[in-house]
């Protein structure tokens, strides 16, 4: 899926939604808007307020649009739903097989444009710099400050 | 990019081949085979012409294939040839600019799986990832230290 320029920001929009299993409160619901609207939903017993709203600088979008496209965000896969590991066979082959695990957090990605999108559900096995991407947006939009530094592994 | 396993390490390649630029950069040729055989020449010509035959374990060539699709390298643009800026205007349009430069340095990625092959061209604005990708084969083959690159 490809993204044409010029693009009229205010089409854009960005939502990440996390989910756990293990502690459904850690959840949180994030829209961002091309003019820099932010709405922050997080039903976490640490926050007095479960939506949170704020307005950031439109730049602050642009730089999440282009680290979107540094990471390759509209190349990827729908959905990361299975482990990947790279084997190498006793009969002189490499095999790739896949696993599934259960009861892992996950996170879904979603840039809208126009009457585009693109979605990437981040399950299991997924390229690690979607995890340097949520981070980004969290920190861009300062979230972080609400729900504290992701794990060192994570970010 | 679709590609079928499992893959028998004979048909597996991964080539890297560096350019010259304008100054000292490392240019080489360099095959990697799934088998495990690596065929390198340094074409640097600041640094020692060679060229050598030498081998890796077929564990490190799974690694870097690994490696390949982590960075999302078969579903890359093929040419990387220009940076490129984006400016916001005053009305809310986000305009792209590329910006085309000469002297850099042509790194050339082809990597082989079986019947399916994947080039890509990275010249001038390519993702970070596959400058990490170049580096980490650098590293894995021990190459890094003999054409100078901190990798």
């Amino acid at each position: 899926m490809k993204i044409h320029f010029p693009l009229d920001l205010n089409s854009l929009e960005i939502r990440v939604e996390t989910e756990s299993f293990f502690a459904p409160e850690d959840g949180f619901k994030l829209r961002l808007t091309g003019s820099g609207e932010l709405e922050f939903e997080w039903h976490h017993p640490r926050t007095p307020d479960p939506l949170i709203t704020r307005k950031i600088p439109r730049q602050e979008v642009v730089a999440l649009l282009e680290a979107a496209l540094e990471i390759g965000f509209f190349e990827m896969r729908d959905r990361y739903e299975e482990e990947v590991v790279f084997e190498v066979t006793p009969d002189g082959s490499l095999d790739r097989i896949q696993n599934f695990v259960t009861d892992l957090p996950s996170t879904t990605f979603e840039i809208r444009w126009g009457k585009h999108k693109k979605s990437v559900y981040a399950y299991a096995g997924y390229p690690k710099r979607l995890d340097w991407f949520l981070a980004a947006i969290l920190e861009r939009t300062g979230a972080m400050e609400w729900i504290g530094p992701l794990d060192e592994e994570d970010a | 990019m679709k590609i079928k396993f499992p893959v028998p390490l004979d048909q597996i390649e991964i080539h890297i081949e560096a350019g010259p630029c304008f100054g000292e950069c490392p240019m080489f040729d360099l095959v990697i085979r799934g088998t495990g055989e690596v065929d390198f020449e340094n074409r640097s010509w600041h640094l020692p012409r060679e060229k050598r035959s030498f081998t890796i374990e077929t564990d490190q060539v799974k690694d870097l294939i690994a490696a390949a699709f982590e960075i999302g390298f078969f579903e890359m643009q093929r040419n990387f040839e220009s940076e490129t800026r984006y400016t916001l205007q005053s009305d809310g349009m986000l305009i792209r600019d590329n910006f085309y430069m000469t002297d850099h340095q042509l790194r050339k990625f082809s990597i082989k799986l079986g019947d399916k092959t994947k080039r890509v061209d990275a010249y001038l604005g390519y993702p970070q990832r596959l400058e990490w990708f170049y580096k980490l084969v650098l590293r894995v083959t021990g190459l890094d230290i003999c054409l100078g690159v901190d990798a």
